[in-house]
C-alpha cells in the first residue's frame, strides 16, 4: 500500500457507512487518504446498544419514522395500472439501519459466497422469459481473493466440508473455528444423512475467538436485529470503521443526510450537499465520491442529483439508474419440537438458548425443471425462531382455528409455547429475477421531512422464483419431518425482503445497459463510485453481505490503483 | 385536575399521587409515567391531532385484566402495569400520531359502546357481566380488532425490560421461564433516551 504525502492531498467523500462503505473507509484510511464519511444516522457505539426489544425492534430508533422519511410502494390494481401508496400507510418498510455501520450492525451474519455460475447466469442456464439476466463483467476468480480477505478482516467462522457445490478457495479453511452449536445440529445432520442430502456447517461473520480489540461471541441469544455487544459480529463499524478511525485519516459526520451531488459541468462531482443535524444545509468538497447508501437510497440520491449536465439524474444518461432492482427471493418454513415427546435431557438440550444451529443446505443450488433442464435453485439455512418474545407472543393471540383468544386460554397457549416446545425454522434463498417492473424512481409528489422527493418502488416478483421456491420448500419440509418435528409448514413469499436489496446501478461494459463500469465507477461521471449492492446485475441465491463486502474491498483497490495511475 | 404536559391532563383523588404528578411535571413528558402506579390514575384528557380524548383509565385496566387476568401462576395486567405502559405509549410523541390517536380512540369507543349497550358504567357491572360483555365484543370484527390491539400492548408490557416501568420484578419473564438478553437497557440508553444519545456526547468523546 502506498503511504505517500501525495495520498493526503486526495480527499474521498463516502456516503453511507454500511457493508458497501466500510471496506472503502478502511482501505483508504489505511492508505492515508483523507476520508470523510457522511452517515445519515447517528453514531451509536457498542456501549450504546442493549438487548432491548423495545428500542431495537418495537420503535423507530435505528430506522427513521416513516412519517418523516416515507417511501412510496407501487402495486398493480385490477385494471393493470400501477398505483403508488406511501409506506406510512401501506406498511412495508425498506429502511434497515440508519446508524453508523448501517444494517451490518443488525445482520445475523449468515455468510455465503456466490458460486462461479452466479457470475454467468445468462451463459449457463436456460433463458427465463421476462427476466433481464446478464452475465457479470467479472468472474468468480476475480472476486475470490476478496472473499478471502473478508474472511480474515471481517472475520468469518466455520468449517469447510467438501460438497457438490463447494466453490474454489484460496485458503483451505476459515480463519476462525465454528461457533458453539445446539444439539439440534446433530439431529439435523442425522436426518439429512438419512435423506442423502448434503448439509454443511454455515459460515458466520461472527468471531469465535477474540481478534484485535474485538471479543469473541458470548452467545447472547439476541443476535440478528441487534447490535453486538462484544463486537464479535463483523459489522462495518466494529470490524472496519473503528480501525479506520485509529489512523487519524477518517472523519465521521453523522446525522448528515446527503441530498444532492453537485457537478462542475465537466462530468465531475465537486460537492456533496447534506442536511446537517442542526437543521442547516452543508456540503463537503472532495476529489472522489463513493456512494453506498444501500441500493434503494443510492439510486434515489443519483436521481435527486439531476442538473443541467445530467437532466435525468447523475450517471443516468441512458436511463439505467434504479432499474433492475433485485432482492433475495425465497420463503420460510418451520416445524415444532414438542418437549413432551422427548426425554427431559433432550428437551433441555434443545431448549438451550444462545448457541446456534449453523447448518445450511446447498444441495439444491441447481435443480431440474419440468423439461429436465438444469436450472438455478438455491439454498436454505436452518435457525431457531428468534428469541424476541413480543413478536411471537403477539402471534399467539389467535388459536389454531384463527380465533382471537384472551384470558386463561391465551395464557395457557402462551405458557405451552414458551415452555413445552421450540420452533425450528429454515429460510430459503433463491434468485430474484431482475425484471422491467422492479425498479426505483422518484415519487413526483411525496417529500421527506427535508422536502426532498422520496423513492418510489415498483416491486414485481417473477413467477419463476415462486416455482423454484416451492421446490426447495418441499425439500426443507422433508428434512424437518425426518427430524421429528410436527406442525411442519412453509410458505414462499412474493413480497421482497426489505433487508436483502441490491441492483439499481448495474455494473457492466456497455454504458447503454449499465450505470457502472467493471470497477464500479460511473460510466458518465469521472469521480463517482458506487460500492454497495447496487452494482449487482443478479443477486445469486444467497444473502448478499459477503459479496458486498468483497466487492467493496475490490473497488477500494481499484480506486487506489486509479489514483496511483493519475486517473482520478 | 392538573395540566401535566402540553397534551395531557390527569385527574386524581390521591394526595400522594399529586405529589408524584407535580414532581413528574418538572421533568420531560415521558419520565413522568415511570413514576406512576396502576390504580393511581382515573381520567386522562389527552390531545392528539387536535382531538381531545377522555381516557377512563379504570375502564382500560378493567378491560386489560379481563384480557390478561391474574391467575395462580400467571401475572395479570395489573401486576405488569400494562395500563401505565399504555398511557406512556399514548403520550409518546415519537410514535406516529395516527397510531396514538387510534389507541386512544379504541378505549373511548369501547367504553361508550358498553355504556350504550348496558346503560351502566362498565365498572358497575359484575365481573361475570364484564366477561360476557368482552366476550360478545370479540364476536364483532371491530371489537375483536380493538381488543387485539390492546392485547398487543399488554404483551409488550409483559416482556419489556422493567426499566420501562412495567413487567414488575420481571414477572412476565419469570412466568414463562424466559431469559432476557444482556446487557439490559439502562436509563441512559433505553428508549427514548437512545434517540438523543449522540447529541449528549461531547465532540471529544467522538
Amino acid at each position: 500500500m502506498k503511504n505517500s504525502e501525495s495520498n493526503k492531498i486526495k480527499k474521498i467523500c463516502i456516503v453511507g457507512s454500511g457493508a458497501g462503505a466500510g471496506p472503502i473507509i478502511y482501505e483508504l484510511s489505511l492508505a492515508e487518504f483523507q476520508v470523510i464519511v457522511l452517515e445519515k444516522g447517528p453514531w451509536l457505539k457498542t456501549a450504546d446498544y442493549a438487548k432491548d426489544e423495545i428500542s431495537m425492534t418495537r420503535r423507530d430508533v435505528v430506522t427513521p419514522r416513516l412519517i418523516d422519511e416515507p417511501q412510496v410502494i407501487e402495486t398493480q390494481n385490477n385494471a393493470g395500472e400501477w398505483v403508488g401508496i406511501s409506506n406510512e400507510i401501506e406498511g412495508q418498510n425498506f429502511w434497515n439501519g440508519s446508524v453508523l455501520g448501517g444494517s451490518s450492525n443488525f445482520m445475523s451474519g449468515y455468510f455465503h459466497r456466490l458460486k462461479p455460475n452466479d457470475f454467468k447466469m445468462k451463459s449457463v442456464y436456460p433463458p427465463i422469459e421476462g427476466a433481464n439476466i446478464v452475465d457479470w463483467p467479472i468472474s468468480y476468480d476475480d472476486l475470490e481473493p476478496y472473499y478471502d480477505k473478508v474472511e480474515k478482516i471481517i472475520g468469518v467462522s466455520g468449517k469447510i466440508v467438501p460438497h457438490k457445490f463447494q466453490e474454489k478457495r484460496s485458503s483451505p479453511d476459515f480463519p476462525y473455528p465454528p461457533l458453539a452449536e445446539n444439539y439440534v445440529s446433530q439431529i439435523l445432520d442425522k436426518a439429512t444423512q438419512k435423506l442423502e442430502i448434503e448439509i454443511i456447517p454455515m459460515p458466520r461473520a461472527i468471531l469465535s475467538r477474540p481478534a484485535g480489540k474485538r471479543n469473541s461471541c458470548y452467545y447472547s441469544n439476541f443476535c440478528g436485529s441487534y447490535a453486538c455487544n462484544s463486537d464479535a459480529k463483523g459489522s462495518s463499524r466494529a470490524a472496519l470503521i473503528n480501525i479506520a478511525l485509529e489512523t487519524g485519516n477518517c472523519q465521521i459526520i453523522d446525522q448528515a443526510k446527503v441530498f444532492h451531488l453537485e457537478t462542475n459541468g465537466n462530468n465531475k462531482i465537486i460537492k456533496a450537499h447534506y442536511h446537517a443535524k442542526d437543521g442547516t444545509s452543508a456540503y463537503i468538497e472532495a476529489d472522489i465520491f463513493v456512494i453506498a447508501a444501500q441500493a434503494i437510497e443510492t439510486s434515489r440520491l443519483l436521481l435527486l442529483s439531476k442538473n443541467k449536465e445530467f437532466p435525468n439524474g447523475l450517471a443516468n444518461n441512458h436511463n439505467q439508474v434504479g432499474k433492475n432492482l433485485v432482492f433475495s427471493a425465497g420463503g420460510i418454513g418451520s416445524g415444532i419440537f414438542n418437549f413432551e415427546k422427548l426425554s427431559k435431557e433432550q428437551a433441555e438440550k434443545i431448549n438451550l438458548p444462545g448457541v446456534f444451529i449453523n447448518r445450511s443446505v446447498h444441495h439444491y443450488y441447481e435443480i431440474k425443471n419440468d423439461d429436465d433442464q438444469v436450472i438455478k435453485g438455491g439454498i436454505f439455512d436452518f435457525l431457531f425462531e428468534h428469541a424476541n418474545p413480543i413478536g411471537k407472543s403477539i402471534r399467539n393471540k389467535w388459536n389454531k382455528s384463527g380465533e382471537f383468544i384472551y384470558g386463561e386460554e391465551f395464557q395457557n397457549q402462551l405458557l405451552h409455547y414458551f415452555t413445552k416446545q421450540r420452533k425450528l425454522k429454515f429460510e430459503i434463498f433463491i434468485d430474484w429475477q431482475p425484471n422491467d417492473n422492479c425498479f426505483v424512481s422518484l415519487d413526483p409528489e411525496i417529500k421527506d421531512r427535508w422536502g426532498d422527493s422520496v423513492a418510489r418502488l415498483r416491486l414485481q416478483h417473477h413467477e419463476h422464483d415462486v416455482m423454484v421456491g416451492k421446490i426447495l420448500a418441499q425439500k426443507g419440509e422433508d428434512i424437518l419431518k425426518e427430524m421429528g418435528c410436527h406442525s411442519v409448514r412453509s410458505s414462499i413469499g412474493t413480497l421482497p425482503p426489505p433487508n436483502l436489496q441490491a441492483g439499481g446501478c448495474r455494473f457492466g461494459n456497455d454504458p447503454k445497459t449499465s450505470v457502472l463500469d467493471v470497477n464500479c465507477k460511473a460510466h458518465d461521471v469521472k469521480n463517482l463510485y458506487v460500492s454497495d449492492g447496487s452494482f449487482m446485475p443478479t443477486g445469486g441465491s444467497v444473502t448478499y453481505t459477503w459479496t458486498i463486502y468483497a466487492n467493496a474491498f475490490r473497488v477500494a483497490d481499484k480506486i487506489i490503483e486509479a489514483i496511483n495511475n493519475s486517473e482520478l | 385536575m392538573k395540566q401535566l404536559f402540553s397534551n395531557m391532563i390527569i385527574s386524581t383523588n390521591r394526595r400522594g399521587f399529586l405529589r408524584t404528578l407535580i414532581l413528574g411535571g418538572l421533568a420531560l413528558q415521558l419520565p413522568f409515567i415511570f413514576h406512576c402506579k396502576s390504580n393511581d390514575l382515573q381520567v386522562i384528557t389527552l390531545t392528539i391531532r387536535d382531538k381531545i380524548f377522555l381516557i377512563n383509565t379504570e375502564f382500560l385496566l378493567n378491560i386489560m385484566q379481563i384480557l390478561l387476568p391474574k391467575t395462580q401462576q400467571a401475572p395479570g395486567a395489573n401486576d405488569l402495569k400494562s395500563d401505565i405502559y399504555y398511557l406512556w405509549l399514548l403520550n409518546d410523541t415519537h410514535i406516529e400520531e395516527s397510531r396514538r390517536a387510534y389507541l386512544a380512540e379504541i378505549v373511548v369507543q369501547m367504553e361508550a359502546y358498553f355504556v350504550d349497550k348496558y346503560k351502566e358504567d362498565f365498572s358497575n357491572l359484575t365481573l361475570s357481566e364484564q366477561n360476557d360483555a368482552v366476550s360478545s365484543l370479540t364476536k364483532t370484527k371491530w371489537g375483536e380488532g380493538y381488543l387485539s390491539s390492546i392485547m398487543s400492548i399488554i404483551i409488550e408490557s409483559m416482556f419489556a425490560n422493567p426499566i420501562y416501568n412495567c413487567n414488575t420484578d420481571k414477572a412476565g419473564w419469570k412466568w414463562l421461564n424466559y431469559q432476557g438478553g444482556f446487557p439490559e437497557p439502562q436509563m441512559s440508553n433505553k428508549y427514548p433516551e437512545i434517540l438523543t444519545i449522540t447529541q449528549s456526547r461531547s465532540i471529544h468523546e467522538k
